[in-house]
């Protein structure tokens, strides 16, 4: 028996696990870009690394321990996850026809602005990791089905085998969901129907139409193991969510349609789909907002705890396992900087592309030489000659307001300050919001799993459009993808470090390796949407969108929104109304309620159903076998359908990529 | 208590959330004057009101809602117009505000039955000596177990053996102990109240994430490793033991 400390030391932050997670995080991000482009939805790459680590660092190399590979995995997502967060904000641009090159400075300015947003999100985390890991002990799902994954080793044949179960199962039930993409046969393709409604789609079960429900009520299924096992290891709190659902899609909903309070245009079929946008999606994003700060207020006592905690921590000589608030006050001004850069160089873009007057085009090779230049408003508006720039002065303010309203550019809360000075409010308000957004996302991928990431970019563009200007869409997107980057990565971070808790691994090192290399991911993504971007303008077509294979559904999303605000239709009250309900539903006993119930009006009725069927599963387990057998034979199956489908998504996402 | 809080809450949320779903739509009824905007211009439709030949609505979207847009809308029967889905909320059109107060009010109400009812309930349950259902006796438990392990550290057979005793030791830790004191979360805020409640979570995570590190480094076969966490654990135990006598 060897004495405690000697020996060779115990195999965490390896360059073999540094260098593995560069590559499959480089690879993944790449091909979930692509994958992401083209069906709108992007993949979790914890548990992805995590297998894969397995097989290389402890099946090839045979030295990879435990925490090596949690350290891999860690590394390997966090270049992975950013991805999700530019695919989300950035084809916008192209699709509202302000494209970007490798030669336009926009371009480096929103990649400098996600790199921040990267770096701004890792170092959020580490106070955030302490109150809400330790002292407000959120399950983190997926966290947990990793840790299962690496602790099997050590935790029985039996339960391997229980793992491996749940993920050759997943696959089985994925397969049929997936295969659309290779135009295989899939679920849409049963032929099931009640009344000419199919009750299959490639990723959907309707039961509603199959219990011949009236078609105001919503009751669908998503064909998702990843659900199923996130529910089940929510347990029995993820019943909240369902309970919000239940409220959106069975009593709102319903209540709606039948009182007349939707147009006459809508049927019966179609007030489902009205009402999760009219009013549901809205009142869930307010609810989520006021229930986060509901939830900051009452946990500032743990907040406190957290920081005073890790900043004690941070004056041992040793640094403890903790990471300090240096890093954390560091890259809180580096990130202030950087955005303050970003906004303020992307304010001296002009706002109109073509002549205000004359409708002439101001840029491309056939552009005026003579364009003239003036600042109002907080907009740089360029005309095609000194004549026209010469009639916009002689108009008085409350015309020239008009004109920039009526081409979708209404000056913004900061018009009347100097561009410096707007840009540094902004990019204060800026890292402020993605703080509280961090807290949100955090909240909510702790509590159930689901991020609520179009949301808060949705937020995160209205804000700054209010601030700048309709015509701010660059500024808009430059801090919304910031900002998406910096959640999507806070998210995953703190999986990784639950994960990290339940190994026992330092959280120090992997705070310290996740910030070396987390700027890799979004300049991965920018550069691979500049690759597809040229490819497919190359080809003769736009480059994202209809018309092409990279339809960019989320951008497509969010360029609704932006065409939204700038034509004052944004539902501004609901979000109030919501988020004063969801503040309020804070003050019972558990402050994370109006998290949760905001969450499920937020998301489809398919994906809660689903993952309620999964928290009912656990339930019925624990009441049967008992809540010990539930935890120690179901969690490891759970945590094999999450993986399962993340690597059957993974490998199909790849052929699509290859074909 | 608990239950009506609860059952209070529930209500109070479903007649919020319905008396939202009006705040942009509202009836026609209402006086010409009341579609005015702060500015002074009527109110813009957001969707299309009202059915008018084939499937094109009466009135378009993104019309104003003038006097006489209003007359042509109450004038409809076939099927009659009742609300208008606008673009901009006032609080002179907003049909269910009142309602909406009243669910903020319920809320309230409900909310401070359900935080005190919590509280007393804390304070009133009963101390148990079971570590899988008391706080108190789950930390006694695994400060047990650290406390043996690092005893009987010299005596453990070395190699896989050994290793195979700390997991089938730390195992109940991992499983029963641990899960029970974060499930008494309630039990423990109501007697430490928030401040005391972290500070004692943030020693007792420590300890258990040295626990946790020893059980990985033990299934790693990694011995030495797995004894320095187990020292380390035991250093420990005396500050979460003092934690949750909330001192």
């Amino acid at each position: 028996m060897s004495e405690p400390g000697k020996g060779a030391s115990y195999r965490e932050v390896t360059f073999s696990a540094i260098i593995f997670a560069i590559v499959i995080g480089v690879v993944m991000n790449a091909a979930i870009t692509y994958a992401g482009l083209k069906i709108g939805f992007t993949i979790g790459g914890s548990a992805i690394a995590a297998v894969l680590g397995f097989g290389v660092l402890r099946g090839v190399l045979r030295k990879g321990s435990i925490l090596e590979t949690n350290i891999a995995q860690t590394a390997a997502s966090s270049i992975n996850t950013s991805n999700s967060g530019i695919i989300f904000t950035v084809p916008v641009l192209f699709l509202i026809g302000l494209p970007l090159t490798a030669g336009s400075s926009d371009f480096w300015l929103i990649t400098l602005a996600a790199v921040g947003g990267a770096i701004l999100g890792a170092a959020f985390i580490i106070p955030l990791r302490k109150q809400m890991i330790e002292i407000d002990r959120l399950r983190f799902p997926t966290g947990m089905g990793v840790a299962a994954i690496l602790k099997s080793p050590g935790a029985g044949a039996k339960k391997s085998i229980v793992l491996v179960a749940g993920i050759v199962i997943a696959a089985i039930l994925f397969w049929p969901n997936i295969a659309h993409s290779l135009d295989l046969w899939n679920y849409g393709d049963i032929p099931l129907t009640v009344n000419g409604h199919k009750i299959f789609t490639n990723e959907e079960f309707d039961a509603g139409k199959l219990l011949r429900l009236p078609g105001q009520f919503e009751l669908i299924f998503g064909l998702a193991p990843f659900a199923l096992g996130a529910g089940y290891i929510t347990g029995r709190a993820g019943l909240l969510v369902l309970a919000g659902g239940i409220l959106a899609y069975f009593i709102l909903t319903p209540m709606a349609y039948s009182l007349g309070w939707m147009p006459a245009s809508i049927d019966a079929s179609a007030a489902p789909g009205y009402g999760f946008s009219s009013f549901n999606r809205p009142l869930g994003i307010g609810l989520l907002l006021g229930g986060a700060i509901m939830g900051v207020i009452v946990s500032l006592p743990a907040i406190k705890a957290a920081l005073k905690s890790v900043a004690e921590a941070s004056k041992l000589k040793s640094g403890g396992d903790e990471l300090g608030l240096k890093p954390l006050i560091f890259a809180v001004l580096g990130a202030a900087v950087l955005l303050f850069f970003a906004a303020d160089f992307v304010a001296k873009d002009p706002v109109n592309q073509k002549d205000f007057f004359t409708g002439t085009s101001l840029v491309g090779d056939n552009a005026p030489t003579t364009i003239v230049e003036r600042q109002d408003f907080g907009y740089t508006i360029r005309f095609e000659n000194d004549e026209n720039a010469s009639r916009w002065d002689a108009m008085d303010k409350a015309d020239q307001r008009q004109l920039l309203i009526d081409n979708n550019a209404k000056p913004g809360w900061l018009a009347g300050l100097p561009t410096h000075v707007r840009s540094a409010i902004i990019a204060v308000v800026g890292i402020l919001w993605i703080w509280l957004a961090g807290i949100i996302i955090a909240q909510c991928t702790g509590m159930t799993d689901w991020s609520p990431i179009s949301g808060m970019a949705l937020l995160t563009v209205v804000l700054v459009m209010l601030l700048a200007g309709t015509g701010a869409v660059i500024g808009a997107v430059l801090i919304g993808a910031a900002l998406c980057v910096a959640i999507t990565l806070a998210a995953d971070m703190m999986q990784d470090l639950r994960t990290g808790h339940l190994v026992g691994a330092s959280p120090r090192r992997q705070q310290i390796v996740e910030l070396s290399v987390v700027a890799i991911g979004p300049i991965v993504a920018m550069l691979t949407i500049l690759i597809i971007a040229g490819a497919n303008i190359k080809q003769g077509g736009p480059a994202f969108g209809p018309g092409t294979s990279t339809a960019a559904p989320q951008a497509q999303a969010l360029q609704s929104v932006i065409t939204g605000v700038q034509g004052g239709e944004l539902p501004y009250a609901l979000y109030g109304f919501g988020a004063l309900l969801g503040a309020l539903l804070g003050l019972g006993a558990f402050s994370g309620l109006g998290v949760l119930v905001g969450l499920s009006m937020y998301l489809p009725f398919a994906a809660i159903a689903t993952y309620g069927v999964g928290c009912i599963l656990n339930m019925i387990v624990a009441k049967i076998k008992g809540r010990r057998w539930a935890e120690e034979w179901g969690v490891p199956f759970a945590a094999g359908l999450i993986v399962g489908e993340s690597l059957l998504a993974m490998l199909i996402n790849t052929i699509v990529l290859l074909r | 208590m608990k239950l009506i809080g609860y059952l209070l809450m529930t209500a109070a949320l479903i007649l919020g959330a319905v008396a939202s779903t009006t705040a942009y739509v509202p009836p026609i009824s209402l006086s010409d004057e009341a579609f005015k905007n702060a500015s002074g211009e009527y109110a813009t439709l957001w969707d299309g009101a009202g059915k008018g030949t084939g499937d094109e609505p009466l009135v378009a979207k993104g019309t104003h809602l003038t006097p006489e847009v209003l007359a042509q809308l109450r004038a409809a029967t076939d099927p009659p117009v009742e609300r208008v889905r606008v673009r901009s909320f006032a609080w002179g059109r907003w049909s269910h505000k009142y309602h909406f107060l009243l669910a903020c009010a319920g809320l309230l109400v409900g909310g401070f039955l359900v935080k005190s009812a919590v509280r007393k309930e804390a304070l009133a349950a009963p101390a148990t000596d079971q570590p899988t259902t008391s706080p108190e006796a789950a930390v006694a438990a695994i400060a047990q177990i650290t406390r043996d392990l690092v005893a009987d550290l010299p005596r453990l057979p070395a190699g896989d053996a050994g290793c195979e005793e700390i997991i089938a030791r730390l195992d109940p830790v991992q499983k029963e102990y641990a899960p029970t004191i974060v499930d008494a979360r309630t039990k423990l805020l109501g007697r430490l109240g928030m401040g005391g409640y972290a500070q004692f979570m943030d020693r007792f995570s420590a300890l258990e994430r040295q626990l946790n590190r020893a059980w990985s480094a033990a299934a790693d076969g990694v011995m030495h490793e797995s004894q320095t966490c187990l020292h380390a654990a035991h250093a420990l135990v005396p500050d979460v033991e003092a934690r949750l006598k909330g001192s």
